[in-house]
C-alpha cells in the first residue's frame, strides 16, 4: 500500500514534531511582566523607588486612608449624601477590628516599605556610573521607609510618647514575608529617627537633584527634614521639631504661599498667581509654592477626592469647622479654597482636592485629580510655632502663626493680633490650614482631644453616636482581624 | 433502546430484484422484546442480491424466492440469522442481540475501554438523558446525572456557567474545575455555552483509577468526556428539532420588602426618611407625601418580565462503508427573565469518519458564535439593576417623561440608586464568542504485527470573546444640571471592548497494541507522548466623552487630551493587554490484561513536565493501578437472580496545576516567580512588585482510592453500584496568609492536605412492567466527607472572614459568633460569648465553627412513566448538609440604609421593653440609628447563617411519539412532541431567592434560575 507508506511518514513527521517541540513548551517566554531577580541597573532601582511612591497613591495610603480618611472620623468633615455609605463606619467610629479601612490603613504603609526595602536589599549591589547615584537612591528609600513606619505610628502606636515601653509598630528592614512582633514605641521612633539621619547625610551628596522641576513629588532633603519636624513633634522632642523646621522654612529655597494682590477670593486671577496659596491647590506645577513633598496624581489617575469620585462629594466640611471662621469667613482664603457655600453639600461643595483648574471657569466642574500635598510650608511653621511654644519661646511662637495669618487672610493686621492662648491658636489654625489633609485624627490624639457632634449640628441622622471621648479607645486603631490571624506573633493594642 | 431509535430513523430502501419469478416471501423481523427491528437486512443466502431492507415496523418482502431457499437477515446490534424457507409464504424472525457490539464502553478521552474491564468508576450520560433540557450550558445540565458530580449554578442567567465539583472540593487555591475533553480535545469551561450539547452522544464522567490518573497532571479534579455523534454506515437520517419555551421568575420567592404605604408608616415612625423629613432637607408637604403615597412601584416587576426559549436544529448523519458522516446547525436563542439579558448560538458540527483497510482517519469540526447580554451579579454594587430592585423606595416612579433620558431619576434616598430599569436598557453589557474547535485523528493498524496501530490526534479549541460594554451618556452623573443631572463625573459615557483571545492545542500521538491473544488472555498496551499548549491574549480599551447619542460605540469616543487644563484631558482613553503562554509535556503508558474475561488488571504511568513551576520542580511522575472481578460470570452464580456482580479497586496519583486566580493569566502561568509590573509614578515609570515569590512551587497532587460494585439482579430489572473512595490532596497550593508587615496579605506555596472521603450509591429499577405500561425509577446519591487533614506547620487553622479552614474539620467551614437574639428589656442585639454566656458585646474571639458552604450530599433521582407511545418523567435534584451567609438579608436590613428599599421585616422589630421578637431595635433610646454589625467582613454572626439544602423539581417531562400509521402519511419517519417544565418546584428552608449557590456565596444580586416552559417537537424523515 503506497499510499499507507505516505501516511506513516507523515505520523512519524508529527511525532518528532512534536518531540522537538518540547523546550518551547516547557519554558514559554515571561513577556508581559518582569522577573524581580533580573533588576540591576540605576534605572531599574530608580523604577522600583517609584513603586514605592506609586504606593502611596493607594487608597490604603494617601489617596484617602492618610489623607483625609483621617479627618472624616473627626470634627473636620461630616459625611453627605453622596457617601453611599461608604467609609461610614469608620466615620461614625463604629470601626473594629474586622472593619476593611482598618485593614487598609495597615497594609498601605507595608506596601510602600516593602518597595522600598527591594531597592535598599541590594542598593549596596549598584555600580554607580556617577558619584552619588548610589546616595539618591538609597536616601530616599530610607526616608520613604520612615515615613511609612512614622505614618503607621500615627494610627496604631500605642503611645507617641518618645521613649515609651508601650507597643509601636512592626519595623521593616527586609523585603521578606516573614512573622514579626511589634516592637515598642521607644524602638520605632528609634528606627525612624536612624533612616532620617542617615537619609539626610546621603541625600547631601547626590549626583543630581530629585525633583527637577518645581513638582516636587520625590523625597529630597528637604522632605526629610520636613518629616523629621513632624515626627519630633509628635515624640515631643520640641528642639528637634524646631531646629528641623527651621531648616526647612530657611534652607530649603520654598516659600509660604500667599494671598497676593488678587487677595483671598477664588478667582482665575489668583489662582495664576505663582505664589498664591489658591495656585497651590489648582497645581499650576510651574509656581509650586509652599509644597515640600506631593505624591503625584497624573491626569487618568484619579486622585484624592472623596468617593463616588469627581465632583460628588461624600463628605463635606462640617458646621463646626465653618464656625472656625467667625462672621466673615471669605475674608480667609482657607474657607473659599475648601468650602463652596452656595453648593449643594454633597456636589462640589468641598472643594480642597477637587482637582485642577479649568482655566475658563475656576469653578466646577473640576476633574478631582490633584497631587496630595503630604508636606507643605504652613505645617512647618506651625510645627515651630508649637515647639517654640512648648520651649517657652512665646514670642517666637506669636510670630510664625501672625506670619502663617498674614499670609491667609484677609487685611490681617499682626500689631492687634495679640495671640494669647498660643497652643490653642495653632490648634485652630492646624484645622484651618490642614483640614482634609490627615491630620485632624492624629492631632486630637496628642491633644488629648474628643468631639462631639451633637452640639455643632454635624450628627448624621445614621450615626449610632455623636460623641466620642477624649482618650477613648478607639483613637488607637485595632490590629486588623487579618493580620492577628495570620501572625500570630502580633500583639493586638489595649481594649481590641 | 437507544440504537432502536436511531433504525426509526431510517430510510427503507427498495431493493431492485432480478431472478426468477418464483413467489414472494415476506414477513417481520422482530427483537425478542417484540419490537421491530427496522432496517434489517433480509436475503436469499445463495443470492445475496436477493433481499430487502425492513421498514419501520420490521416488515419485509422478497419476490422470486427460490423453494427451499435459506434466507438470511442481518442487523446492526444484532445476531444475525438464518431460516430455511422451505415453501412458507411468511417468514418472521425474531433476533437476539448481539452482546458483543452492545458491549458498553466507557470512553477515556484516549480511547475506549469496555465497562467489564474498566477498573475505575465512572458515571454516564446519554444523550437521551439530557436531550430537550432548556439549558444551553452543558455542565448545569449534568445536574444530579450521576453521583459524586456536584453542579451548582449560581446564576440563572443564560448561558452562566456552573461549578462543577467531582468528589468533594480537592483544593483551595487551584482550579476545582474537572478537565473536560470533547472528542479528545480539552475544551476551556469558561467558553462551555458555545458548545452544543445536543450534538453529544455521550458524556463520561471519569471520577478515579488509570482512567483519570492517564490525564497525569491535569485529572485531578476528574475528566467530563464527551463523545460527539457520528454517522453510521448504510443509514441516512434527517432530523429537525423545534423548541419554544417560556421561562418566568418565581416572583414569590424575592425577598419581602416594603411597599409603600408600609415604608412612609415605618418613616414616620422612626423619624428618618424622604416621606418624614425629605433626608435631612425639610418636612414634605402634604402634597408630596400624598403622592409619594399614591405612587407604588414594584421594581423587581419592572426590571424582570416573561422571557422566551427558541431552537431550531436540523441534523443529517449517515454513510457508506469507507466514509462516515454527521452534521447538525443549530439556532439557540433563550432571553433571561431580567430584561435584556440573553444567549443566542448559532453553531455547525461536521463530522466525518473515513475507513479505509488499515488506515481510518476522523475530522471533527465545531463553530459557533454566541452573543450573550449580561446584567451586572453577585455583588453588593448599588449600580447593579438585581441590586436596585430591593434597594429603590417603592414610591419612586420608573419613568419620567420630562427627564431626557424619559427615565425617573431616583432621588428619595441618599444611595444615589440609579433607576434598574435606565441601567439595563440604555447600557451595554455583552460578549460575543466565537469558537472553533477542529480536530484530526489518524489511525493506522501496521500490517506486520496483527493488534498493533499507531494512532496520532491534534487539536487546536479557539476561543475568542469581544465584550462590549457602554455606560450610557444619559445617566444622571453625566448630565449637566440643566439636562437634569448631577455632572458629578466629566468622563460624558463610556465605552469598553475587550477582547480575548484563548488558544490552545494538543498533539496526542500513541503506539496502541490490542490483542485476543487466545480465549482466555486479553492485552492492551499504548505509549503515549503529548504535548498541550495554551496561549491567553487580552486586548482592551475603554474611550469617553460619547457626546453623540446617535454614536455610542467607539465611534462616537472623543480623542482625549493631557493638557491640565483641557476638558479633553477626562477623555483620554484606557488601553491594555497581556499575553500568557503555558504548556505541558508529557509522556505516558497505559495498559490493561483480562484473563478469562472476568479478571482484568490495569495500570498506567505518566510524566509530565509544566511550564508553571519552579525549574527544578517541573517533572512529577503520577501512576495508577486497578483490577476487576466480574463475579456474576463464576459457575457459583449462574442461574441465580445475580445478573450482573462485578467488583472494581484502585488507586491513582494525580496532580494539578491549574490555579484558581485564573486560567490564563500571568499569574496563573508564572506562579513561582517575583513578578514586577510596569506602572507610572509622575513623569516616569514604575516597576512594583506584584507577589511573593516562591522558587519551591511545585505540582499539587492528588491521590484517589476506590473501592466499588456493580450490581444488577432480577436480569438487571433492578442495577446500581456502589462506590467507597477516598481522594487526598497533599501539598495543597495555598494562599498562605502573610503578615501583612511584609506589604502583601498573602503568598502561594504548597501546605496542607485536605481529604475528600465519601460513598455514592446508584440504583436504576423497572418497577413495573405490565402490558404497555413501564414504571422506571432511579436516583443516586453521594456523601461526601471534606476534612482538613493539616493546614500549616506551625499553625492548625486559618482564619478568613465568615470562613475557617482548621484541622480536623471541612474546608469553608463558616466561622461565626453566635446570635443570642434581642434583648426583650431593651432591643438590643444580643451575642454568645466564648464562654457560652449571653452578652451585648459582640467579640470575634467568640466565633465557633458551622457547617461548611460546600454541600455534603447531592444527588439526583428521577421516575419514568411509559405508556405505549406516551411518556411521563419527573427528575430531581437535591444537595444539603451546608449553610450559607445570606447577604441578601444583610444588605437589606443595615438600619443605615433605611432611607432606601427596606425589608418588610422591619415591622416586627423591636419597638419597646417588653417585646419578644428576634430583631433588634433599629434605633437607641435617643433616637439614634442603630449600628448594623452584621455584615460578612465586619462582625457577622448566625443572625443571617441559613441552612441551604434543598431538593428541586428539574425537570419534568412528557412526551409524545406519533403512531408510525399517521406519520407515514405524512412521509415521515419520525415524530416526537414534548413538553418540559423546568425548575417547576423548589423546597428548602433557605429563605433567599435561589439556593443554588454554585460558589458557596449569597452576595445579593443574584440572578434566580429560570422556571421554564417549553414546548417541543423531535422530527425525522
Amino acid at each position: 500500500m503506497k499510499i499507507s507508506y505516505i501516511k506513516s511518514f507523515m505520523l512519524a513527521g508529527l511525532i518528532a514534531f512534536a518531540s522537538s517541540s518540547c523546550k518551547k513548551v516547557l519554558e514559554p517566554e515571561l513577556e508581559y511582566a518582569v522577573d524581580g531577580t533580573r533588576l540591576s541597573t540605576i534605572t531599574d532601582f530608580e523604577r522600583v523607588l517609584n513603586g514605592a511612591y506609586g504606593g502611596m497613591r493607594s487608597g490604603n495610603y494617601y489617596n484617602f486612608m492618610y489623607l483625609n480618611g483621617a479627618d472624616v472620623s473627626t470634627d473636620n468633615l461630616v459625611e453627605t449624601s453622596a457617601s453611599l455609605g461608604n467609609n461610614r463606619t469608620l466615620a461614625q467610629w463604629q470601626f473594629n477590628t474586622g472593619t476593611g479601612e482598618i485593614a487598609s490603613a495597615w497594609i498601605g504603609p507595608y506596601s510602600v516599605i516593602n518597595q522600598a526595602n527591594s531597592v535598599l536589599d541590594n542598593i549596596e549591589n549598584l555600580v554607580e556610573q556617577t558619584p552619588g547615584q548610589k546616595n539618591r537612591i538609597k536616601g530616599q528609600a530610607l526616608a520613604v521607609r520612615a515615613l511609612g513606619h512614622f505614618d503607621l505610628m500615627r494610627y496604631f502606636a500605642a503611645s507617641y510618647e518618645r521613649n515609651s515601653s508601650e507597643l509601636g509598630v512592626v519595623i521593616k528592614l527586609r523585603s521578606e514575608a516573614d512573622f514579626p512582633a511589634r516592637v515598642t514605641v521607644k524602638e520605632s521612633y528609634d528606627q525612624i529617627y536612624q533612616d532620617l539621619t542617615e537619609a539626610e547625610e546621603l541625600l547631601g551628596s547626590i549626583d543630581k537633584a530629585i525633583n527637577a522641576g518645581s513638582r516636587r513629588i520625590r523625597m529630597d532633603i528637604n522632605a526629610v527634614r520636613a518629616l523629621r519636624a513632624r515626627v519630633s513633634l509628635y515624640a515631643g522632642d520640641w528642639q528637634d521639631a524646631k531646629d528641623y523646621a527651621t531648616k526647612v522654612i530657611d534652607n530649603s529655597g520654598i516659600a509660604l504661599s500667599n494671598i497676593g494682590v488678587y487677595g483671598a477670593a477664588l478667582t482665575s486671577n489668583a489662582i495664576q498667581e505663582p505664589t498664591s496659596f489658591q495656585a497651590v491647590w489648582f497645581d499650576d506645577f510651574n509656581n509650586s509654592a509652599e509644597t515640600i513633598f506631593a505624591v503625584a496624581f497624573n491626569v487618568g489617575q484619579g486622585g484624592p477626592g472623596f468617593f463616588p469620585n469627581d465632583g460628588l462629594n461624600a463628605f463635606t466640611v462640617s458646621e463646626d469647622w465653618k464656625g472656625l471662621f467667625g462672621s466673615s469667613p471669605t475674608n480667609d482664603v482657607r474657607y473659599n479654597i475648601t468650602y463652596d457655600p452656595s453648593a449643594s453639600p454633597s456636589t462640589n461643595s468641598y472643594l480642597k482636592y477637587s482637582g485642577r483648574y479649568d482655566a475658563s471657569t475656576v469653578s466646577i466642574p473640576r476633574n478631582g485629580n490633584v497631587d496630595v500635598k503630604v508636606f507643605r510650608m504652613a505645617e512647618m511653621y506651625l510645627i515651630r510655632a508649637e515647639a517654640n511654644f512648648n520651649l517657652g519661646l512665646d514670642a517666637e511662637a506669636r510670630d510664625d502663626v501672625r506670619t502663617l495669618r498674614g499670609n491667609r487672610i484677609q487685611g490681617y493686621n499682626a500689631a492687634s493680633d495679640n495671640v494669647v492662648d498660643i497652643l490653642g491658636e495653632v490648634q485652630l489654625e492646624r484645622r484651618k490650614e490642614l483640614v482634609g489633609e490627615g491630620h485632624r485624627w492624629f492631632d486630637a490624639r496628642r491633644y488629648q482631644l474628643g468631639f462631639d457632634r451633637e452640639v455643632t449640628g454635624d450628627c448624621t441622622s445614621t450615626a449610632p453616636e455623636c460623641v466620642l471621648p477624649a482618650g477613648d479607645k478607639r483613637f488607637i486603631l485595632p490590629i486588623p482581624l487579618g493580620e492577628m490571624d495570620a501572625n500570630s506573633n502580633m500583639v493586638q493594642n489595649p481594649g481590641w | 433502546m437507544k440504537k432502536k431509535l436511531l433504525f426509526s430513523f431510517v430510510f427503507v430502501l427498495a431493493f431492485v430484484i432480478q431472478g426468477f419469478a418464483q413467489r414472494t416471501v415476506s414477513g417481520t423481523v422482530t427483537d425478542n422484546k417484540n419490537q421491530p427491528v427496522i432496517g434489517a437486512t433480509v436475503f436469499v443466502k445463495t443470492n445475496n442480491k436477493l433481499g430487502a431492507v425492513t421498514d419501520v415496523d420490521g416488515k419485509y418482502a422478497i419476490n422470486d424466492v427460490p423453494e427451499g431457499a435459506i434466507l438470511v437477515v442481518q442487523a446492526v446490534d444484532y445476531k444475525p440469522k438464518e431460516a430455511n424457507s422451505g415453501s412458507l409464504a411468511v417468514v418472521n424472525f425474531v433476533l437476539e442481540a448481539d452482546e458483543i457490539e452492545q458491549v458498553e464502553v466507557i470512553s477515556t478521552g484516549y480511547g475506549e475501554i469496555g465497562t467489564r474491564s474498566f477498573t475505575g468508576s465512572a458515571g454516564k450520560v446519554s444523550a437521551k438523558e439530557i436531550e430537550n433540557v432548556p439549558i444551553q450550558s452543558f455542565d448545569q445540565i449534568l445536574q444530579g446525572r450521576t453521583p459524586g458530580l456536584l453542579v451548582q449554578s449560581s446564576s440563572g442567567m443564560p448561558g452562566a456557567r456552573a461549578t462543577v465539583l467531582i468528589r468533594g472540593i480537592g483544593s483551595v487555591n487551584s482550579s476545582t474545575d474537572p478537565l473536560y475533553v470533547v472528542d479528545g480535545v480539552p475544551v476551556d469551561p469558561n467558553f462551555f455555552g458555545t458548545i452544543n450539547p445536543n450534538d453529544f452522544e455521550t458524556v463520561n464522567v471519569l471520577k478515579d483509577g488509570p482512567a483519570v490518573a492517564l490525564y497525569g497532571s491535569r485529572g485531578a479534579n476528574g475528566v467530563i468526556v464527551v463523545t460527539t455523534k457520528r454517522g453510521k454506515k448504510n443509514t441516512t437520517t434527517f432530523g429537525y428539532n423545534f423548541q419554544y419555551g417560556i421561562s418566568s421568575p418565581d416572583y414569590d420567592r424575592f425577598l419581602p420588602t416594603l411597599n409603600t404605604l408600609e415604608k412612609i408608616q415605618v418613616e414616620n415612625e422612626l423619624g428618618i426618611g424622604y416621606s418624614y423629613d425629605k433626608n435631612g432637607e425639610g418636612t414634605p408637604t402634604e402634597g408630596e407625601v400624598e403622592n409619594l403615597k399614591n405612587t407604588y412601584t414594584d421594581w423587581k416587576r419592572v426590571l424582570f418580565k416573561q422571557a422566551i426559549t427558541v431552537q431550531h436544529e436540523i441534523t443529517a448523519s449517515g454513510g457508506t462503508d469507507k466514509l462516515r458522516y454527521y452534521g447538525s446547525a443549530n439556532y439557540y436563542k433563550q432571553e433571561g427573565t431580567v430584561i435584556n439579558t440573553g444567549f443566542e448560538r448559532y453553531s455547525g458540527r461536521l463530522n466525518f469518519d473515513y475507513i479505509d483497510k488499515n488506515f481510518s482517519f476522523s475530522f471533527n469540526n465545531y463553530v459557533a458564535v454566541t452573543n450573550r447580554n449580561f446584567t451586572e451579579e453577585n455583588d453588593t454594587f448599588v449600580s447593579s439593576p438585581l441590586n436596585s430592585v430591593y434597594w429603590s423606595n417603592p414610591y419612586e416612579t420608573v419613568y419620567d417623561p420630562t427627564h431626557i433620558s424619559g427615565y425617573n431619576v431616583l432621588n428619595t434616598s441618599p444611595s444615589n440608586q440609579p433607576n434598574a430599569l435606565e441601567y439595563q436598557e440604555l447600557d451595554v453589557n455583552k460578549s460575543t464568542d466565537l469558537k472553533f474547535l477542529p480536530s484530526l485523528r489518524a489511525e493506522y493498524q501496521l500490517p506486520w504485527v496483527d493488534g498493533l496501530s499507531i494512532r496520532t490526534s491534534w487539536s487546536v479549541d479557539i476561543n475568542n470573546r469581544e465584550s462590549d460594554v457602554l455606560d450610557h451618556p444619559y445617566h444622571i452623573v453625566y448630565l449637566t444640571r440643566e439636562q437634569g443631572g448631577v455632572e458629578s463625573s466629566l468622563r460624558k459615557g463610556s465605552f469598553s471592548r475587550a477582547n480575548r483571545s484563548r488558544i490552545g492545542y494538543q498533539g496526542t500521538t500513541s503506539l496502541n497494541y490490542i490483542k485476543d491473544i487466545n480465549e482466555d488472555h486479553s492485552v492492551r498496551v499504548s505509549l503515549f507522548q503529548e504535548v498541550v499548549a495554551r496561549r491567553f491574549r487580552t486586548f482592551s480599551f475603554t474611550g469617553f466623552g460619547l457626546q453623540n447619542v446617535l454614536l455610542l460605540n467607539e465611534a462616537g469616543i472623543t480623542p482625549g487630551s493631557a493638557a491640565p487644563d483641557d476638558p479633553a484631558n477626562n477623555y483620554i482613553p484606557a488601553v491594555g493587554g497581556i499575553t500568557s503562554d503555558n504548556g505541558l509535556f508529557s509522556v505516558f503508558a497505559d495498559g490493561s490484561y483480562t484473563f478469562k474475561k472476568k479478571y482484568s488488571l490495569s495500570g498506567s504511568f505518566r510524566r509530565d513536565g509544566s511550564s508553571k513551576l519552579a525549574k527544578d520542580n517541573r517533572y512529577l511522575n503520577t501512576l495508577s493501578v486497578g483490577a476487576t472481578w466480574v463475579i456474576s460470570d463464576e459457575e457459583f452464580l449462574k442461574g441465580t437472580k445475580v445478573s450482573n456482580l462485578r467488583l472494581r479497586a484502585s488507586y491513582a496519583t494525580t496532580a494539578n496545576q491549574d490555579l484558581i486566580t485564573g486560567r490564563g493569566t500571568i499569574a496563573d502561568d508564572f506562579p513561582a516567580y517575583g513578578l514586577y509590573g510596569q506602572g507610572t509614578y509622575g513623569d516616569d515609570i514604575t516597576l512594583v512588585q506584584n507577589n511573593v515569590p516562591y522558587n519551591d512551587l511545585k505540582w499539587e497532587r492528588r491521590l484517589k482510592s476506590n473501592v466499588g460494585v456493580d450490581f444488577g439482579f432480577f436480569e438487571n430489572r433492578l442495577t446500581g453500584s456502589v462506590n467507597l473512595y477516598n481522594d487526598v490532596t497533599k501539598d495543597l497550593f495555598f494562599n498562605r496568609q502573610l503578615s501583612r508587615t511584609s506589604g502583601f496579605s498573602a503568598q502561594l506555596v504548597n501546605i496542607g492536605e485536605l481529604r475528600n472521603r465519601g460513598i455514592e450509591f446508584e440504583l436504576n429499577a423497572d418497577v413495573l412492567k405490565v402490558g404497555d405500561f413501564t414504571w422506571n425509577v432511579g436516583g443516586n446519591i453521594t456523601y461526601n466527607e471534606n476534612k482538613v487533614i493539616k493546614v500549616l506547620p506551625d499553625q492548625d487553622e486559618i482564619k478568613s472572614g465568615i470562613d475557617i479552614i482548621k484541622e480536623g474539620y471541612p474546608l469553608y467551614s463558616m466561622y461565626l459568633v453566635r446570635y443570642a437574639g434581642v434583648n426583650p428589656a431593651n432591643g438590643d442585639g444580643l451575642f454568645y460569648d466564648a464562654n457560652g454566656n449571653i452578652t451585648p458585646n459582640f467579640d470575634p474571639d467568640a466565633r465557633n465553627i458551622y457547617k461548611p458552604r460546600i454541600p455534603t450530599y447531592f444527588g439526583g433521582f428521577t421516575s419514568a412513566f411509559n405508556y405505549k407511545n406516551v411518556s411521563l418523567s419527573a427528575y430531581f435534584t437535591f444537595s444539603g448538609g451546608h449553610q450559607l451567609y445570606n447577604n441578601e438579608w444583610t444588605n437589606i436590613e443595615n438600619p443605615g440604609y433605611i432611607q432606601d428599599g427596606f425589608s418588610r421585616n422591619i415591622l416586627r422589630r423591636w419597638q419597646e421593653p417588653g417585646d419578644i421578637t428576634d430583631w433588634p431595635r433599629m434605633q437607641s433610646a435617643d433616637g439614634r440609628l442603630s449600628a448594623f454589625q452584621y455584615t460578612e467582613d465586619n462582625g457577622a454572626t448566625t443572625r443571617y447563617m441559613e441552612d441551604a439544602t434543598y431538593v428541586r423539581l428539574r425537570n419534568l417531562q412528557l412526551s409524545y411519539n406519533l403512531p408510525s400509521k399517521w406519520i407515514e402519511k405524512a412521509k415521515l419517519k419520525g415524530l416526537r412532541l414534548f413538553v418540559v417544565g423546568q425548575n417547576l418546584l423548589t423546597f428548602t428552608r433557605w429563605t433567599g431567592i435561589d439556593p443554588e449557590r454554585g460558589n458557596g456565596t449569597a452576595n445579593g444580586a443574584i440572578y434566580p434560575a429560570l422556571r421554564t416552559y417549553t414546548f417541543g417537537a423531535n422530527v425525522s424523515f
